[in-house]
């Protein structure tokens, strides 16, 4: 299993190396750079020259290209240029802001889709399989940014219950006992995770209700039935097994989903993560930056689906890594 | 539906003969509603597409507010589906056993399934109100102060209208024209890039396969709309914010999937004898994918273009909320909800209007996606 | 954030909006310096607070019996740098101001005035080229070092190091190299300038507010804006911070060594900027009472707030900023191609003129068609009449009372005039199909704007609807802040939708002044005999003769209608009212927050 990694992850650097290149090009071939911001019309050109310099810019794109890959390699990823720090610390000050958010969505969607699934497929063509479908398609055709104002206002404001904004009160959290200030935290996520969430939590469900239908369907669940076992243990002992193994397969794909939803949700509840940084260095034009977005983006997705293979693993006894 | 009638307990109704109601006697109502709405807005353009007319009922419009082909189309969409009602509706429900041609094979299959039947009719009432948007709009989309500024919904104001005073459902309407358009071209764009690399890489295989492949896997591994963010964040001095090159490039963006189940359907058709048989003739690569691989692998195509257009219309509006959209003032349904978020507090019904919308758009795609790969391919079912 | 009080080279364009930082940096900021006043002192709107006793008359710590309760202030993004030589931002600049004592203590009553701070005395030579300043003794930093005149001096030559990069480099560029400043001793110093300027200006180029040399000095002035020194910065004034969680909050709490003077001790236990980037969650936000202090409100939204929200004080910030439409007086294919041989030389009279704005007529008549009356109305008035804005005439702020010129004839809204004088250009729709033409082309032209401000994008769309009823077909283009900023600079538009943060020093040059040399002239705008007047205005001191010329200066160029002058805006800020002797003025949006206090019977944090 631990040479399954390996292989596995070196098998994702050719994808690194592509994602980088791609993007590297894509910043290249855009117009202006990051140091525009430096400069005010007062700027002497002397001054100018410098600061191009000062960030390696007068050379050209190959050689540019070049140095960043040998750096990237010694696992240097350079400084910001709009912000003037090294990357690494801007990254690792948002990076588990994020991670928090999108795991606990994480569980929480595979969490609430499964069961859902079940629910809806034991009790297959009741009003309660239609209304929940009828519900999960509704959250999974949505916006996840609408639902966000949608959550705020009535959250916040309607029926004010919950914290609207940010990771933690911003006064009180200092003066709070550690278990208060867990439950802040928690609190804090309830809303961001929810508007980020649910509509991926629907997709779970709706796989699972027809991937346990279809394993239901089949010759050694019809034998337990038969052997008169009730059924909830048919269905969660024989057939639920099975049935997960869609649901693992698209969870490699649910992190880079929900960071993708993070860039909207993030912004509306005002949460210091990975999302908004992607939308600033983009906009800044920050190489440097972007490029050390993107590498922890695909790393990501990386990690995701070595995840879903080793979870398979567990599920599916028949597979084994070599 | 060309089944044979079989003699059963079957008398004809007088009322079936009324469009839709035959359905409905029968229980069968996603068709029912369906079709007479249908009807019902398509009777509506058709005289109002009539000159004289259209003079008659719609003063403000002068019954020129339709292009006469559109007028026209609605006449033959009219008789068609009057004629169709009323015949189907007549129709004994068809037996189980009957032996039936592939296309009423995939009719009963799609029909089956109810979901799928009432998301095809609010798809297509979608589009035939976007046609018609011009003379179905109560108000020019983009005339500024109509009869007050953020009126709630009201009645003559059926969505309310916005912070300028612009009426919403006339701007909802003009919206949906775009947004759908987006979503329609963008898919048929990244559709059409998606099948033929999927082709090409599958029939020829080797380093034309790998390299695609890779591709796939690179362009797969970024989240879509943070690669659009990055393409358009970047180039939106260089004027990529336009309506051309938003479709564009999320027609770029959005090929992946398809290729890669092309990919698969054309590794198991080439192995197959009818094209093992064109080979050997000498027929060239490019007829043999064109002509007889890619017609049997369109299946799978088009229902993921299907689910799809959903897809593509929500990350159009998660652009317009980047502020990275369509530029105004041409009225996107997302960028009607960006320009709304100021006043959630104010105004909500400028956002959440149109953001039901787009629910309704991407659930309605999605239930016609989902019966389309029942009805085409029974194994697809509850693959992506 | 907008780009606040920029000093000689004046203005810079109000970009509001993203969240952040912007390109233009612009010059040094007065926004830091502390004192009173603004438009005649807080103005507080009706059913505004009424319990501001004046500056200096609230009470003492002593008096109130301790420090007490926090202030949580909404900010739409990071703060960014801490160091004076390079921040760029205005929520940077009053940040730091609040971290630091300023050289002045500047009021604001019709025009900037200067009173003692860290300066404690200062007197001109004869030539009125010297300023000779007395600094302040005992004033020391925050890890206990006197704050002296190197460390003054330290300052203007990180600024004046092309290496830092500085944006207010233009702060030197008045004085004389090497006597910028002069150190005589530890407490005085002497500035000396190359000629006799307007007073203010010259003051104003005085007050970069000291950095501490001893923990600088070392430092790699390349890259001064990643120091670690901006996460804990050694400061003189009356906060330090405590926390700094990027992007999401900073919090200050009283620096217990402050040596300046007893009354700048804080009153407060804590203040904390709470970053949140959208409008709407700041909004629900201040709604439900976890924010107590929200800048930037919508007139749409607060008169709303006023009702539903009882316990929040609005304060207006008196006229900073207008927008207005610029017409490119070039053709921007013309001008690119001469300026790419040209460089700094190009001869504008030799540039061609803009096929449709290269002429006064045609401008008039379409400020004629525009009904700026009706921006006002519909952008700037609350929904129960309360009107924040005013129509503007020229880019001195008319809260600059003795130099804005009140005796401008406004050009009238007059539809039927606009066609008639159009129509006299040769514009006609000849082909019926709505829109002017004359010689084959159609009366057809893209409007630049930004993205992300909502206020202009509506203008935008209201101004291409009054021009459609005379024929006139405007498109909109969005760009984002830095590209727009970048593309009015190299005048690479038709016509811009844009804004000015006005200066409080009346120095008109830097945009109306002909010549490469003053890139903020958007619009290759060139009267030589406006060109003469601020010229000599900006080298006279006597403010009446300086405004005079001024005054006359304002009427030519309304004459000549280079821009569609729209509005000036009133920026209005919510303080929850439990604070008292709250500043929120013209200066900043919030300033001397040592000073404010909150009751003991209505303390809403205790701890």
């Amino acid at each position: 299993m631990f040479t399954y990694t390996l292989k596995k992850l070196a098998m994702a650097l050719p994808l690194l190396w592509g994602v980088i290149t791609l993007i590297f090009f894509l910043i290249e071939l855009s117009p202006g750079d990051a140091t525009d911001r430096f400069f005010t019309p007062e700027t002497p050109p002397e001054v100018r020259q410098a600061i191009t310099e000062k960030w390696g810019l007068d050379k050209p794109a190959v050689t540019r290209y070049g140095i960043m890959m040998v750096n990237l390699l010694q696992g240097d990823f350079g400084r910001s240029i709009s912000q003037e720090r090294p990357v690494f610390d801007i990254v690792l000050d948002a990076l588990p802001n994020t991670l928090v958010l999108s795991l606990l969505s994480l569980v929480v969607i595979n969490l609430v889709g499964v069961v859902l699934g079940i629910i809806q497929a034991a009790r297959q063509y009741s009003a309660l399989d239609g209304g929940l479908s009828v519900l999960s398609l509704f959250f999974y055709s949505m916006p996840g940014f609408w639902l966000a104002l949608v959550l705020q206002l009535v959250f916040g404001l309607w029926w004010p219950v919950l914290p609207t904004s940010g990771m933690i009160d911003p006064v009180m959290h200092d003066f709070m006992t550690p278990s208060q200030q867990t439950w802040d935290k928690l609190a804090h996520l309830v809303l961001p995770s929810i508007a980020l969430g649910v509509s991926s939590a629907a997709s779970v469900a709706r796989y699972m209700r027809s991937s346990l239908l279809e394993v239901i369907r089949q010759d050694y669940i019809r034998t337990a039935k038969a052997k008169g076992l009730p059924e909830y243990v048919v269905v969660l002992k024989h057939a639920l097994r099975n049935a997960l193994l869609p649901i693992i397969t698209i969870l490699g794909m649910q992190l880079p989903f929900l960071v993708s939803g993070a860039v909207l949700v993030e912004s509306i509840f005002a949460w210091p993560g990975m999302g908004r940084l992607i939308v600033q260095a983009i906009f800044s034009q920050d190489t440097p930056l972007i490029i050390a977005c993107f590498f922890i983006l695909t790393m990501l997705v990386v990690v995701g689906n070595l995840v879903a293979d080793l979870l398979y693993a567990v599920v599916d006894p028949r597979i084994r890594f070599e | 539906m060309g089944a044979p009638v079989t003699p059963q307990d079957h008398k004809p109704s007088p009322l079936g003969y009324v469009p839709g109601l035959g359905h409905l006697l029968r229980g069968d109502w996603p068709n029912a509603i369906g079709l007479s709405v249908q009807l019902l807005i398509l009777t509506w353009a058709a005289v109002a597409g009539f000159p004289r007319l259209g003079g008659l009922l719609f003063p403000e419009q002068g019954g020129s507010g339709l292009h006469p082909w559109i007028a026209l189309l609605s006449w033959v969409g009219v008789v068609g589906l009057v004629g169709y009602t009323t015949w189907a509706g007549q129709q004994p429900p068809p037996p189980k056993d009957s032996v039936r041609s592939p296309t009423a094979e995939l009719i009963k299959q799609f029909q089956r399934n109810r979901a799928g039947v009432f998301g095809l009719h609010i798809v297509s009432w979608m589009i035939v109100l976007a046609l018609l948007t011009p003379l179905v709009a109560p108000f020019d989309p983009d005339a500024l102060d109509v009869g007050g500024k953020s009126l709630p919904p009201q009645p003559g104001y059926w969505m309310g209208t916005d912070d300028f005073g612009r009426d919403l459902l006339s701007r909802s309407l003009y919206g949906a024209r775009i947004s759908l358009s987006i979503g329609f071209i963008a898919v048929g764009l990244s559709a059409t890039l998606g099948a033929l690399i999927g082709a090409v890489a599958g029939y020829f295989g080797g380093w034309v396969d790998r390299l695609s492949m890779w591709l796939v896997d690179l362009l797969l591994a970024l989240p879509r709309l943070v690669l659009l963010l990055a393409i358009v964040g970047l180039f939106r001095s260089a004027g990529a914010q336009s309506l051309f090159l938003i479709v564009v490039i999320l027609g770029l963006t959005g090929w992946m999937g398809v290729s890669r189940i092309v990919r698969a359907q054309v590794l198991t058709l080439k192995e197959q004898d009818f094209v093992q048989a064109c080979r050997a003739m000498g027929i060239p690569d490019s007829r043999i994918i064109l002509g007889h691989i890619l017609p049997n692998a369109m299946a799978p195509v088009i229902v993921n273009a299907s689910l799809a257009i959903g897809g593509t219309i929500l990350t159009e509006a998660s652009l317009s909320f980047l502020g990275l959209g369509v530029p105004p003032p041409t009225a996107t349904w997302g960028s009607i909800i960006n320009d709304g978020r100021e006043f959630m507090r104010t105004a909500p019904w400028i956002t959440i209007g149109p953001g039901l919308l787009i629910v309704l758009a991407v659930m309605s795609f999605n239930l016609l996606g989902d019966g389309l790969r029942d009805a085409l391919d029974p194994k697809l079912r509850g693959r992506a | 954030m907008p780009i606040t009080a920029p000093s000689s080279r004046a203005l810079a364009p109000l970009l509001r909006g993203l969240g952040l930082t912007l390109p233009l940096a612009l010059l040094a900021g007065l926004v830091g310096c502390s004192g009173s006043g603004g438009d005649g002192g807080p103005t507080a709107s009706t059913g505004g607070p009424t319990t501001s006793q004046g500056p200096g008359k609230e009470p003492t710590v002593e008096e109130l019996g301790g420090r007490r309760d926090a202030l949580v202030i909404a900010e739409l993004s990071d703060a960014d740098s801490l160091l004076y030589a390079v921040s760029q931002s205005a929520s940077d600049a009053a940040l730091i101001a609040n971290l630091n004592m300023d050289n002045f203590e500047a009021t604001f009553d019709c025009s900037l005035k200067y009173e003692p701070a860290f300066y404690e005395s200062w007197t001109w030579d004869d030539t009125h080229t010297i300023l000779k300043v007395k600094l302040r003794e005992g004033v020391s930093w925050s890890d206990g070092k006197p704050v002296t005149a190197h460390d003054l001096k330290f300052t203007y030559d990180l600024v004046a190091d092309p290496v830092v990069a500085s944006p207010r480099q233009s702060m030197l560029e008045k004085m004389v190299p090497g006597k910028a400043p002069l150190v005589i001793d530890d407490y005085n110093v002497e500035f000396h300038y190359q000629k006799a300027y307007n007073t203010a200006t010259m003051l104003q180029h005085a007050g970069l507010a000291p950095s501490p040399k001893h923990v600088l000095e070392s430092a790699d002035r390349a890259s001064l804006r990643g120091n670690d020194f901006h996460k804990n910065p050694t400061t003189t004034g009356p906060w330090r911070i405590d926390k700094w969680e990027p992007d999401s909050r900073i919090v200050l709490v009283p620096n217990e060594k402050f040596s300046g003077p007893k009354g700048m001790t804080p009153r407060l236990n804590r203040i904390i900027f709470k970053i949140i980037p959208e409008y709407a969650t700041r909004l629900v936000e201040l709604e439900s009472g976890a924010i107590d202090l929200m800048t930037a409100i919508l007139p749409t939204d607060a008169a709303r707030l006023k009702k539903s929200n009882p316990e929040l004080s609005f304060y207006r910030r008196g006229w900073r900023s207008s927008d207005y439409i610029a017409w490119n007086n070039f053709d921007s294919a013309d001008y690119k191609a001469q300026k790419e041989t040209a460089k700094e030389n190009l001869d504008w009279s030799k540039v061609k003129r803009h096929p449709i704005f290269g002429d006064v007529a045609t401008r008039r008549a379409l400020t004629k068609a525009i009904d700026i009356d009706k921006l006002i109305k519909d952008l700037l008035t609350t929904d129960d009449g309360e009107v924040y804005g005013r129509r503007a005439v020229s880019t001195v702020t008319p809260a600059l009372c003795d130099t804005h010129n009140n005796d401008i004839t406004l050009i009238p809204l007059n539809v039927a005039e606009a066609k008639a004088e159009l129509e006299a250009q040769g514009w006609k729709d000849t082909n019926n199909d709505g829109v002017l033409d004359r010689d084959g082309k159609p009366f057809r032209f893209t409007l630049l704007t930004n993205s992300g401000n909502a206020r202009r994008n509506k203008a935008a769309v209201i101004v291409q609807d009054n021009l459609k009823a005379i024929g006139v077909d405007m498109q909109i283009e969005q760009v984002e802040s830095n590209t727009f900023f970048e593309r009015l600079r190299k005048k690479d538009y038709e016509a811009a939708l844009s804004g000015w943060s006005a200066s409080l020093a009346p120095d008109m040059n830097p945009m109306w002044h002909s010549g490469e040399k003053y890139e903020f002239n958007f619009t290759g705008y060139s009267n030589p005999q406006v060109d003469q007047l601020i010229a000599d205005a900006l080298e006279e001191p006597d403010d009446a003769k300086s405004n005079a010329m001024l005054k006359e200066a304002q009427r030519l160029i309304y004459e000549d209608q280079p821009y569609t002058f729209l509005y000036w805006m009133d920026e209005i800020v919510a303080v929850h009212s439990r604070f008292k002797d709250v500043r929120v003025d013209i200066l900043s949006q919030y300033r001397r927050m040592d000073a404010w206090w909150v009751p003991a019977n209505e303390v809403k944090y205790p701890q």
